[in-house]
């Protein structure tokens, strides 16, 4: 059983790193953003679509380990309660780094669609506006008075 | 636990239950205060009781326990580290939005990108009409010299009309910007005070043993706003009060170099704007303020925008004893005084003066070297004892004074008083900033209102004999674009006038002595009076003369500036006309001068720095390309990079703040977090209680007495 | 700089900053789109701003000289059509070339004719003056640089006056340019050589005591020149003009120099158009010929002036002639007549080609002002496309990029909304 945890312990190690490498690429997708980068962000998108399939992989590990060690349905912050004693120590730092991770990784993904959302808003405002403003201007008028 | 008696365990559950109860208060207060601006994380100071003091003859085979848990106090979270990297990335940001702010404001008057009537821009239009309107003005056969003139003058008035307005324009900027100057500096004396007042009542709480957080964290705060406004440094240092009372002081002083002390502890100081002392003679014209001719003095406002600092002051207005700015006092004739009373206020200011007294051995020999120094310094005679001078006096003095260094001046008046009684050093005394002293947001007010960038003169660099910025030459502010519109605008009205006005001497008779005859051969009585004068007869037809002038009511070309230029008085009304042609006998269509006119208007000139005698030549160019490249590119490239230069400290600075918010700030899922820790801590220590009650309890009931 | 904390404030700060950047970046994007603009501020692209002033600049200098080459093609037009009347003849007059072969067909043998033709001969002439007086708009077109001033007329003795001038005042080489004397010039006093001096001062004529005083003062008298050489060097001018002007007055007696030179002067006279020839001064302020039109057409030039090289009044003298001649036989009154009209005929055959190859080059200049004409306009349109170019957003680039910019930020959306699985959030909540 002892064991179980233990390899349970390593398994959230390896998913905080996941979505660390995730943090790390919301932050580069918002700097893309920023910049108008759209190669970029498309980049961002193909590294982010990879890792989601690592993290879909892990997901149902995850959901494999928990069911071995009776603990279906039981929440992040019910692992430690549901730890053996002796493990408690160990499953509340290894609960609290990956709850943090999370939370950073949160964060940083929320910024990124919070800024996604800003620009793709004022795009379909100027595209709308554009649909019934003549505003290419060919030439420009005799300047002189 | 040899150490520890039998209900002592009781104690340390006990002291378990307290500090777990401390530490959710500290977490509720924390939690509460999530949206407090400016509230800094508090967390509460345990530490394990010892019983340490007996333990001389300690087995190493005794098993040990403290006893139990202290909560010794509420703590702060901060990382003084990350606060002075953060203020000093503001008071970069603060000089940059300045900065910026004053630009923008400028473009606003001088970008004529994408203005006008089809974009062709504001002034740049005027002189595009103008130089049209002497291109074509022959297609217009049937023009008379009066129609001609009508057409090209109200071009060339709606160029000058422009040229004031800008010029308006900048004038109600500098106001503007001069009353937000102010208006800053108010703000700034106030969060000086405010300060002052919370190291007061930080003091206090100190001194009877309390932590006084909130004023900390409100002090923090209003240190966080001064960083933007001038560029400090912050430094904690410990006041012994006495019978080993020590608590903290706060001093705060600019970043410049020296530094001056802005606030120490409860003093603190106030800004303002530094006046200089001019003098004037009998008849009303300016002489240096110690002339012997001077008839009298007037304060005003430092033209440079130099910032004086008072005296350290406390709420009550007691001086700060050990007034570190003091010692480079710098201090100024202020006003003529000849009362009695001004000789105190001498001796009271001088005698508070330390100075070097390595000169000499014995308290004399220092006194007379230091007299000598001084009335250097002052320009005052340094020998005999006539005439107004200052006297340092080695005998006046008290023991204290004499142990730092102090001396008792006078100032003595020359044998005929009334003529130089003029020195009254002022009641409050100040330190005066220099040019390079200050940064931030204030510095960057002042050098917008100070500036000349290029048009700096070896006088305006100098203004007050402080040390002036070495950058000077290239930064510019608002004199500086007012000096480049005005240098355009008196290009313009140079070249326009000489290209319209031909000698007197080739126009108007002379005999072959050169002087100015009548139509009979006649030598004129007075040969500088020009309307006596009478045309040649191949220019007969002349009538040209400026065109421009400094006002519209006459024709004097002296001191023409942007704000001034006008028509001159005779081309508006009818007496000067724009000259066709230069040419003797010229004929009805010569245009000659008009060609030259519009080759003028589109030729390269040279612009010159300052006055064309002594500048230098600062751009070669066309008329509108000095307007377009020189002024408003100028401009604009300014812009850019203090855009660029902005953008990039305020990322740092957001990078900061949420750096040093991680330490100070409150974060919600981690408070929540602590919560549960301090609960279980607390049902674990009531579990102790009950743990060992029911030990005692079979200890006592268990066991046979 | 990475933290290892974020709090709860520090998040909504970072919203805060990036809301406020991307509002502003998109406030940037959403003018640049609607003013169809590339750059709304000189600060935005401060190097396009100051290239779009240039060409901006450029532009509107070219509409003025478009104008003015306008004005002149018409002018010259005008100048043309009203010459061609003269020269090509209409319905009711021959033209020059009708004369010239009227008056070459002529031979003893058809001599009646001869009275005719004298008539005919001053009626040209006369018409000739008329159409050379002949305006467009209210200026006369042959009147080089005085257009407001009738050019020809007609003196009392039926001389052809060129603005007051006799037209057939004998021909001199100068002109006032050549000469560079100046009214005070002519004024001013001989300097007398050292010999000259001392007869002077013997006779007493001259006060001055010695060579060296008697410098000085002419020096003073004459102060509008620097040194006594320098007087002596003006006065070389004076001595040749004087020259000049004696040798022509004993050559040509009645005629006065001044007015050959005068006519010299106004056969050249300049008006300044700028019709894009880069035009420009020299350094003392003069402009460079070639750099600007002259637009002045002078009647003098093209009718020729000087002893017998008027062509008016050459055929006016030769009609006068013809006019005298017998009625019947055609026979000169005189002997003087005969060899008079011989040299005249010459004489008006050199004047009709003159005054044809001068029309010719009138026609010839409009054309050269028309290809001007179609340059600048080129020019003008070249200058509006770069004006368009520095200044004006491709409307079509800008809205394909914004439509990828969208479809780009949609799917980042949804691909970043979708990482998190459901199990995994309800795990970690």
């Amino acid at each position: 059983m002892l064991d179980a945890f233990r390899e349970y312990f390593d398994f959230m190690e390896q998913l905080g790193r996941l979505l660390e490498q995730l943090t790390e690429l919301e932050k580069e997708k918002t700097a893309a953003v920023r910049r108008d980068d759209l190669l970029g962000v498309d980049n961002c998108m193909k590294q982010e679509q990879a890792l989601s399939l690592t993290l879909r992989a892990m997901d149902r590990k995850r959901e494999t380990l928990l069911a071995g060690m009776g603990l279906r349905d039981v929440a992040l912050s019910g692992l430690v309660q549901n730890s053996p004693e002796e493990l408690r120590p160990e499953a509340r730092a290894a609960a609290e780094k990956l709850r943090s991770r999370y939370v950073l990784y949160r964060s940083a993904a929320d910024v990124a669609r919070t800024t996604l959302e800003c620009n793709l808003h004022q795009i379909e405002r100027l595209l709308a506006d554009e649909a019934y403003a003549p505003a290419n201007r060919g030439s420009i008028a005799d300047i002189r008075a | 636990m040899g150490n520890l008696s039998t209900f002592g365990t009781f104690t340390m559950a006990r002291l378990g239950i307290y500090a777990s109860q401390y530490a959710l208060n500290v977490t509720g207060n924390n939690i509460s205060n999530i949206n407090t601006d400016g509230y800094s994380r508090q967390s509460l100071d345990q530490t394990s009781m010892n019983y340490g003091a007996a333990d001389r003859y300690q087995s190493k085979y005794d098993v040990r326990a403290n006893g139990g848990v202290l909560a010794t106090g509420v703590n702060q979270l901060r990382d003084q580290y990350l606060d002075i990297r953060y203020r000093n990335e503001m008071t970069k940001v603060g000089e940059m939005d300045a900065k910026l702010d004053g630009l923008n404001q400028l473009a606003d008057i001088f970008d004529e990108v994408n203005k006008g009537e089809d974009q062709a821009g504001v002034l740049e239009a005027r002189f595009n009409e103008l130089i049209q309107v002497i291109e074509t003005q022959h297609q217009d056969q049937n023009t008379n010299q009066d129609d001609i003139d009508k057409i090209v003058r109200s071009a060339a008035e709606a160029l000058a009309i422009q040229f004031n307005d800008y010029a308006k324009q900048l004038e109600t900027l500098t106001e503007n910007k001069i009353a937000e100057f102010r208006d800053e500096l108010d703000a700034t004396n106030t969060i000086l005070t405010k300060i002052r007042d919370l190291n007061a009542s930080i003091r206090k709480s100190e001194v009877f043993g309390g932590s006084a957080l909130t004023q900390r964290d409100e002090r923090n705060l209003l240190i966080d706003e001064l960083s933007e406004k001038i560029g400090i440094n912050v430094l904690y240092e410990t006041e012994n009060l006495g019978d080993g009372v020590e608590v903290e002081k706060l001093k705060i002083s600019t970043s410049g170099d020296p530094e001056r002390v802005l606030v120490d502890g409860i003093y603190a100081a106030q800004l303002s704007i530094a006046k200089t002392t001019k003098g004037y003679d009998a008849n009303g014209d300016e002489v240096p303020p110690k002339d012997a001719t001077v008839a009298r003095w007037e304060t005003v406002e430092n033209e440079n925008f130099n910032l004086n600092i008072s005296e350290l002051e406390d709420a009550k207005g007691n001086l700060d004893p050990a007034d570190p700015n003091m010692t480079k006092q710098v201090f100024s004739v202020q006003s003529l005084g000849d009362d009695a009373s001004d000789w105190d206020k001498v001796k009271n200011v001088v005698k508070r003066l330390t100075f070097d007294n390595s000169g000499g051995t014995t308290a004399a020999q220092k006194a007379e070297a230091y007299e000598k120094a001084l009335n250097e310094q002052y320009g005052f005679t340094t020998s005999g004892t006539g005439g107004p001078r200052f006297h340092v006096s080695d005998t006046e003095m008290t023991d204290g004074e004499k142990a730092a260094g102090m001396y008792v001046v006078h100032f003595h008046m020359g044998p005929s008083g009334t003529e130089y009684n003029f020195v009254n050093i002022d009641d409050e005394r100040v330190t005066q900033l220099n040019d390079t002293e200050l940064s931030g947001g204030l510095q960057a007010m002042r050098e917008l209102l100070t500036e000349a960038g290029e048009y700096s003169t070896a006088a305006t660099l100098s203004r007050d004999d402080l040390a002036y910025d070495a950058d000077a030459a290239t930064k510019r502010g608002i004199p500086y674009y007012k000096a480049a519109l005005d240098t355009l605008a008196r290009k313009f009205a140079e070249v326009m006038n000489e290209a319209n006005t031909l000698p007197d001497e080739v126009v108007y008779r002379t005999n072959k002595a050169g002087k100015f005859v009548d139509e009979t051969g006649a030598v004129l009585a007075d040969q500088t009076d020009r309307s006596t004068y009478v045309l040649r007869e191949e220019y007969s037809y002349y009538d040209g003369g400026a065109l421009f002038s400094n006002s519209g009511n006459t024709d004097d070309t002296e001191g023409i500036t942007a704000a001034n230029l006008s028509i001159s008085h005779s081309w508006a009304h009818g007496s000067v006309h724009v000259l066709q042609s230069t040419q003797e006998n010229a004929t009805s269509r010569a245009n000659d001068n008009l060609a030259h006119i519009i080759a003028t208007l589109t030729k390269d000139h040279d612009f010159v720095y300052g006055s064309n005698t002594t500048g230098v030549t600062s751009f070669k160019g066309t008329f509108q390309e000095m307007l377009t490249d020189t002024i408003a590119g100028t401009l604009a490239k300014d812009q850019n990079i203090t855009d660029t230069m902005r953008d990039n400290y305020n990322t740092t600075a957001d990078e900061l703040y949420v750096d040093r918010d991680a330490i100070m700030g409150v974060d919600l899922n981690d408070e929540a977090m602590n919560m549960m820790q301090f609960q279980k801590a607390y049902s674990a220590a009531c579990r102790l209680m009950t743990t060992y009650d029911g030990m005692l309890d079979k200890l006592i009931n268990g066991t046979a007495v | 700089m990475s933290s290892f904390r974020i709090t709860t404030n520090g998040l909504y700060r970072n919203y805060r900053s990036n809301l406020y950047k991307n509002n502003a970046q998109l406030s940037d994007a959403m003018t640049t789109v609607q003013t169809s603009r590339k750059f709304n501020t000189y600060a935005e692209d401060p190097a396009a701003a100051s290239k779009a002033w240039r060409l901006r600049r450029a532009y509107w200098r070219t509409g003025d000289q478009i104008d003015n080459t306008n004005y002149v093609i018409s002018k010259y037009e005008s100048a043309y059509t009203a010459m061609a009347a003269v020269v090509d003849g209409d319905s009711e007059n021959r033209g020059l070339d009708g004369i010239i072969s009227a008056v070459e067909g002529l031979s003893d043998a058809a001599g009646s004719a001869r009275n005719a033709l004298g008539k005919e001969l001053i009626q040209t002439a006369e018409n000739v003056v008329s159409m050379m007086n002949s305006k467009y708009g209210e200026d006369f077109i042959f009147a080089a640089s005085d257009g407001a001033n009738i050019p020809f007329t007609w003196s009392d003795s039926g001389k052809l006056l060129y603005r007051g001038i006799d037209v057939t005042t004998p021909k001199t080489a100068y002109t006032s340019e050549e000469l560079g004397v100046t009214k005070t010039m002519l004024a001013m006093e001989k300097p007398l050589s050292q010999t000259e001096y001392d007869e002077a001062h013997t006779a007493g004529t001259v006060t001055e005591a010695s060579y060296d005083d008697y410098k000085a003062a002419y020096m003073t008298r004459n102060k509008d020149y620097e040194s006594f050489d320098a007087a002596t060097a003006d006065y070389a001018k004076v001595v040749k003009y004087n020259d000049a002007k004696t040798s022509y007055e004993s050559e040509h007696p009645g005629w006065k120099f001044e007015n050959a030179v005068k006519l010299n002067d106004m056969a050249e006279e300049i008006t300044y158009l700028d019709i894009g020839l880069g035009m420009q001064e020299d350094d003392d302020g003069k402009i460079i010929s070639g750099s600007a039109f002259n637009s002045a057409i002078s009647g003098l030039k093209f009718l020729g002036y000087g002893e017998d090289a008027n062509l008016v009044m050459v055929m006016k003298e030769l009609g006068e002639i013809f006019s005298r001649a017998d009625p019947e036989t055609g026979a000169y009154e005189s002997t003087d007549d005969r060899t008079r009209a011989s040299e005249l005929l010459d004489r008006l055959h050199d004047g009709i080609r003159y005054s044809q190859g001068q029309h010719v080059q009138l026609s010839a200049d409009a054309k050269y002002l028309k290809t001007n004409l179609s340059q600048l306009e080129t020019n003008k349109a070249e200058l509006n496309t770069q004006i368009t170019e520095t200044e004006d957003l491709e409307m079509a680039d800008a809205i394909t990029e914004m439509t990828w910019a969208q479809y780009c930020y949609n799917a980042a959306l949804r691909i970043g909304t979708q990482i998190l699985s459901q199990s995994l959030l309800d795990y970690m909540s």
